[in-house]
This record gives C-alpha cells, structure tokens and sequence, in this order.
C-alpha cells in the first residue's frame, strides 16, 4: 500500500517538475532581453527540445555530452535547464561544464521549473569557420544533427583565404548508420595550408558508444595571417559513404 | 485451487463485457499506427473477396481470385484480419452503424473482452476476488490498455494463448471437474483443438504453444498426465481452422506455408533505443524484455507479477505447485523465454510478450488477495485497527496497486507506445535513460488539428513514419483534410511531421537543411519529451518569424 502511495505521489508530483507553457515563455523573454553576439543555449536535459519552439533570439543546443561539445562561435552559453527532470542529473552537466574549463558567470534564475544560466565558455574566439556555407548544411552523425560539410571521399575543399590564428580544428564524421560498419576502412582528412601539409584527422567506424563524430586540432606553423586551406578526404575503399567535416581557425 | 466446482461464467462474461465497453469508448482518440495501416488495406481486400464468393463463388474459390485478394500481408494467417473485413463489411459497409477505423478495430476490442474472459476464469481458480483483479491488473498500464483497442494481432493471440490455457486445464481437469466420460473428454478435446486452430490462424505465436501443453502433461501427476496426452492429440485437428480461414492455402499451399513460416524465422531487425543504446542487430541483452516490463508498466504491477513470479517459481522448485499454477508458469515462459534468447527480434516494445503479463495476473491477484487477507486479520489484534476488515483492506489494497496505473492510463492515453512507469521515471525519466521514445507512428494525431488549419489547399506534408496506408485512414476517418499530400520526404514537402525517433534522426537535420531553419511550427511534446515536431517552409501559412542564426 505505501508503495502505491509512493507511486501516485510521485505520478502526481510530475507537473510541478515540468514547465508549464508561462515558465517556457518568461525564460524565453528573458533570453530575448539578455542575448549578445556570441551567445548561444544548451538545454538540459537534451530531450527538452520544447525550447527550439520558444526560444527566438539565439541558437539553441540539444547536445548530450557538454563536456566535449563544440559549441562553435559560442563564447557565452546560457544552460537552460528543467531542474527537477526525472533522472535529469543537471548536477552532471553542470561538472561537465566546468570540466571543460567554462564557469558560471551569474546565479541561476528560476522560471518555476526551469532555470537559467549564463556560463562563461573560456573558448578561444573563432577568427574563420573555413566551412561557412552561405546555405547551412545539417547532417546525422552520432544520431546527432551537425552543421557541417559533405565532402567526397576522395574530393578535395578549397575555401577562399582566411584568417589563420594558431589553431585549425578539424571535426569530421560517417553520416548515419555506416558510422558503425566497422568492416568498412577509415577515413583520412588531410588539412594544408597555403601548400603545406598540416596534419590530418583519421575518422574510424566506430562501435558504440564511442563517438563517431571525431576531431582534431592542428597547431598551425608560423606563417601569414590570411592563408589558402586545402582539404582532401581519401579511404582505401567504401568511398560511397557520406562523409561531413567542419573545420575552422582559432587565435 | 483445482477445485470441482465448473468455472462459473457469468462473472467473466460481464467482465468481459465491461472490457469492451471500455475499449469502445476510449478508442477513438488513438492513431492509427503503421500496421494498422497494413491491416486495414488487408481487411479492405478481404472483404471484396468475400463479396466475391456470395456473388461468384466458383471465380471467388480460383487460384487467380485467392492470390489475388488474399496475396497481400500473407506473412500473417487469415483470421483476425478475416474478422477485420467481416466487421467492416457488416458494420460500416452494410449497416452503416460504424465508421471504418472502429468497425475493423471492433474484432480486437472483442479479443481484449475475451483475455478479460479467460483471465477472469483463471482467477475464479482462486476467488471471486482474484476473479475480478486478474484482469484488472492486466490492463491497468497504458502499454496494455493501449493494445486492446487496435485492428492488429497481438491482442487476440494474447487471448487466444489465454483461452487455449482455459481449455487445456479445463481437458485435464486443472480448472474444474475432470471429464468424466469419453464423451466429455472428446468434446472437452474439440474446444481444446478449436481454440488452438484460432490461435494458430491469428499469429505464429502459436507455434510455441504445443510443447508448452506436452511439457506441461509431462509434468503433471499421474492422472492429470493421462488425460493430457490424450488431449494433445486433438490439436491436430487445429490445422484446418488455419486451412478454413486462410483461403490463400487453398492453393499452393505448401509454398504459402513456407513464405509465412520463413518469414518469421528470418524476420528483420529494426532498430531499437535501449538504455541509450540503439539496439540493431543480435546479440540483445539477455534482460531485455524483463527490463522493459519493469519500465513500462506501473510500478505496484511490476512488483506484484514479480513476487508472482517468484512465488510460482519457488513452488516449482519445491514441487509444490498444481497443475494450473504451473501451466500458467509455463505460458509466462514461453511468452517470454524467447526474447532472452538474444538472437530473437525485440523490436515493439512490450507487445510480443504481453501474455507474460497475463499468465502472472491471476497469481498476483491471488496474492494480493491473501496479503489483504492478511492484513485485515493483523489490524484485529490492534484495537484502533479493527475498522479495516476483509473486504476494506482489500479494497484499499488494490486501490494501491492499480491507481498508479489508471492514472498512467488517464494521463498517456491515447499514446500507449510512449508509455513509461515510476521504474523508469516515467516518460521524461525513460527519455533520460535512452528508452525508445515512441514507435508506429499513431502519435501523430496530436498535430493532425493544426496541420488541418494550416496547410494550404493541396498543400504537401511529409508524415515521416506514418505510412501511406495510414495517412489515407486519418484522410478516411475524416481527421486529416482530403486534399493535403503526402510528401516523399522533406525535399518535396512543405510541412514535415517528424516523430522522435532515436534511429531516423537523419530527418531532422535533413529537413532544416532543406527548410533552411531550425525552428519548428509546432510540435507534441508529451511530459516535455519531444514526440512529434512539425516543421513548416519559412513563408507558409503557420511558420515560425525568421529563427535564430543557425545552432549545432
């Protein structure tokens, strides 16, 4: 009998552990009055994509793993969080984000159930996303959306001159399923710059749950700060897979 | 428990009756889910051909008119989807009484009356009380209740393992009187043979159930064997119920048999999120099914067919448990047994061993029962205890068990698939595990109304799982506008339904690609999970202003 009880307490208590449609709409207006450039949303738990249909002002995040998510462009990320999510374990995010060296920059604010809180990212400032594309491209990687670049095994990208920095970030991936077709051979994406080899990043099939999307980042050499990049994708076989990278440039 | 007295029918019957009437009313918020879909294009091709034989039989019983009207979906027997076409026929199509979806939904909506019928009759083995709570706790849990409604199979082959159950114990004397007489036994044998050919011309589910009868005979004592191996022989006589119902073995046959009998053995494995896994091929996890009734089902009822279960098994061990405990237990094994096996397709949530649930009820009703008992006897010795008698505390005592599930019902229904109990944190919680969030599509209706107010005429939509089957059911049934299309995908689509699902994600990023926006037009979030997002073609009528700068 106490377990039914305990039961129904618990079944009857889930509606003050979610948000009600008010506590979306005030987080969201809070957002619209605190957004800056470079700022962006993550929300936790991942599952609470209610917040894409909300939140108008910035990009909004689903990522699972805050702790090596790229949050690219991003310098200050505003954890949007259903606080009291059944197995939610905010405390978890909250120590991934601080693993990855951002900290909070305020005190969390409360809209019933949800909370809201600027973290201040710490990533170096992007100085050139060398796969901008004037019409964004989505693709599945790691059952994960990326924006990222489809790229022929075997096809070579060469984007216009950018701002080099000191750092080439290189994130790459198998769309879909052939992720995991371990049979299937790696990847090579080979990064140049201004004809020089810089390095390259092997994206192997992976079995899950290792991470099928893979990077890599490249210390670039001294040299001129506006550079001509070159990227080629090459593997032994397998080349009808469908294979998306992004890549860019840090100080 | 094996008592004399012959199973009284005019329990389970009202039962039985107020299981339909429940399933009638509550039926028409459900979608139509992707077999759905399969099973009403069958019922449809069904029926022309039994018009076929009142109005040419000799061209009705040809090889050309078989093949034809029965060919389609013959990887399932003719039964139930017989059933569909003749409720159909009879309901909407001659009386006009019934719209379309209910009249083909109406046969397995009977079928859940009849697992309450038999369910109730295994729990009169044990009390009046049992009786009633047998099935009770079988569908108190949305996943359960869910299924009863649908024009599909797993339902009635969960009926029909019960009552195959009934008549074998009733042919051995395990449930009632023993036959007395060779007439007895042989009609007794006739029932046995009768309702195991249902079985066997609804789903191959049935396949299992005779060496579960002959173990079982093996097991029994001396006199309840007896009469066991002499009932096992009618069941060969069940063969011509599948032959008489399945008019697509009326020619060639051996090669339709073997079409049905290869196709299970090698079905296909879909896709399925398991604890943040996405399980898509051999081996599964030995727990699997046990782990996800855990999850599924309220939490009361997971605890009560566990101690069930632990109860018989331990009995069992001991050699202490009658014949109709351990047929019971035997049933819950073969339902289950199977998918431990890791190599068998687990796909469909709960559905394929939903009669694991059935054969533990009527022994955790029994239990409940006693622990009430119980209870009521230990409040007499305390003075300020002694109002809860008998009958309070048991009443109070199933108030506990099944609340939780009637509030899952009353909370989820109609989106059964996406049903999750405490175990699991209920639906928000199974998303943070990595559960499957959803499957066949049905959820869908809870965007339906604003696709209907927004889309332009002839507007295009991609449905995404709902297939086209069940998109022209929701145009039939009147829920969805006759005049939106349905698109092949975003690419030609102006709208996109996206249900949630772990396996399709590509969808999703594909579409704002194609839309070139990540916001949606609306979406049906259950418990705050994502089920069904809806997109819409920056400019169309509903579409979110200009978004924010692109995310991931």
């Amino acid at each position: 009998m106490a377990l039914g009880g305990l039961a129904l307490a618990f079944d009857l208590s889930l509606a003050a552990r979610l948000p009600s449609a008010q506590d979306w709409a005030e987080a969201a207006g809070a957002l619209r009055a605190k957004a800056q450039a470079g700022d962006a949303v993550q929300v936790w738990p991942p599952w609470a994509e209610r917040a894409r249909l909300v939140v108008d002002a910035l990009p909004v995040f689903t990522e699972e793993d805050l702790a090596r998510a790229d949050y690219l462009g991003a310098q200050r990320l505003w954890l949007l969080a259903i606080r009291s999510a059944p197995r939610g374990h905010l405390g978890a995010a909250l120590q991934a984000l601080r693993s990855r060296g951002a900290a909070p920059l305020a005190d969390e604010l409360r809209f019933g159930a949800l909370s809201l809180q600027a973290w201040d990212l710490r990533a170096p400032p992007v100085l050139a996303e060398l796969t901008a594309q004037a019409r964004p491209q989505f693709y599945e990687v790691d059952y994960v959306a990326h924006r990222c670049l489809l790229l022929q095994i075997g096809g070579r990208l060469e984007p216009p001159a950018q701002l080099a920095g000191s750092v080439l970030h290189l994130r790459a991936g198998l769309v879909g399923d052939r992720a995991y077709d371990l049979k299937a051979p790696p990847v090579t994406l080979s990064a140049s710059a201004d004809g020089v080899q810089l390095g390259s990043l092997t994206v192997k099939p992976v079995l899950e749950p290792l991470p099928a999307w893979q990077g890599a980042d490249l210390a670039l050499p001294a040299g001129p700060p506006t550079r001509r990049f070159s990227f080629a994708a090459s593997a032994p076989g397998g080349t009808d897979r469908r294979f998306c990278f992004t890549a860019w440039t840090t100080r | 428990m094996t008592g004399a007295r012959p199973p009284a029918r005019a329990l389970p019957a009202a039962l039985a009756l107020a299981t339909l009437a429940a399933m009638v009313a509550t039926q028409a918020s459900i979608g139509f889910m992707r077999d759905e879909g399969y099973y009403f294009t069958a019922a449809h091709s069904y029926q022309e051909w039994v018009l076929l034989l009142l109005r040419a039989p000799g061209e009705a019983l040809s090889a050309a008119a078989t093949e034809r009207y029965w060919g389609y979906n013959a990887e399932h027997p003719g039964l139930a989807k017989l059933l569909f076409a003749l409720s159909d026929l009879v309901f909407r199509r001659a009386l006009g009484w019934l719209p379309g979806a209910l009249a083909c939904r109406l046969p397995g909506m009977a079928f859940a009356g009849l697992l309450t019928f038999w369910l109730a009759q295994l729990g009169l083995a044990r009390s009046r009380a049992a009786a009633v709570l047998a099935p009770l706790l079988f569908w108190c849990a949305e996943r359960t209740f869910f299924h009863g409604h649908l024009c599909a199979f797993d339902v009635p082959i969960c009926a029909l393992n019960a009552g195959v159950a009934v008549q074998w114990a009733k042919a051995i004397g395990a449930l009632g009187p023993a036959p007395q007489d060779a007439r007895e036994r042989r009609r007794r044998g006739l029932w046995l043979a009768f309702v195991y050919g249902c079985a066997l011309a609804t789903k191959h589910n049935a396949w299992f159930f005779p060496p579960v009868l002959l173990v079982h005979a093996l097991l029994c004592p001396r006199e309840q064997r007896k009469l066991g191996l002499r009932a096992l022989p009618w069941l060969l006589l069940s063969p011509l119920v599948l032959f008489a119902t399945w008019p697509l073995l009326w020619h060639g046959a051996l090669g339709h048999l073997r079409f049905w009998i290869e196709f299970h053995l090698r079905h296909v494995h879909y896709a399925w999120w398991y604890l943040n896994h996405l399980l898509r091929a051999p081996p599964f996890p030995v727990e699997y099914p046990l782990a996800l009734l855990a999850l599924t089902l309220p939490v009361t009822t997971v605890v009560l067919l566990a101690v069930a279960l632990g109860s018989k098994l331990v009995d069992f061990a001991r050699r202490r448990i009658d014949a109709l405990r351990l047929l019971e237990l035997g049933f819950a094994a073969a339902a289950l047994g199977p998918f431990m096996l890791t190599t068998t397709p687990i796909f469909g949530g709960i559905k394929h061993w939903i009669a694991g649930i059935a054969f533990l009820a009527p022994e955790a009703a029994s239990l409940l029962v006693a622990a009430a008992a119980l209870a009521a006897s230990s409040a007499q010795a305390i003075p300020r205890l002694r109002w809860l008698t008998g009958s309070r505390a048991l009443a109070l005592g199933a108030l506990a068990v099944l609340l939780p599930g009637l509030h899952q019902i009353v909370h989820l229904h109609p989106y059964g698939t996406s049903a999750y109990g405490e175990l699991a944190g209920n639906v928000p919680g199974a998303a943070s595990l990595g559960m499957q969030r959803q499957y066949w599509s049905n959820n869908v209706t809870a965007v339906l109304p604003w696709l209907n107010e927004h889309v332009p005429p002839g507007g295009r939509v991609f449905f995404h799982e709902v297939n086209f089957e069940s998109y022209r059911a929701y145009q039939i049934a009147g829920l969805l506008r006759q005049d939106i299309q349905y698109a092949g995908g975003p690419r030609d689509a102006q709208y996109a339904a996206l249900q949630w699902h772990r396996e399709f994600r590509e969808r999703e990023p594909e579409t704002w690609t194609e839309f070139g926006t990540q916001r949606p037009a609306t979406g049906f979030y259950l418990d705050e999970t994502a089920q069904v997002v809806v997109y819409a073609r920056p400019g169309m009528p509903g579409a979110p202003p200009p978004g924010p700068p692109p995310g991931p």
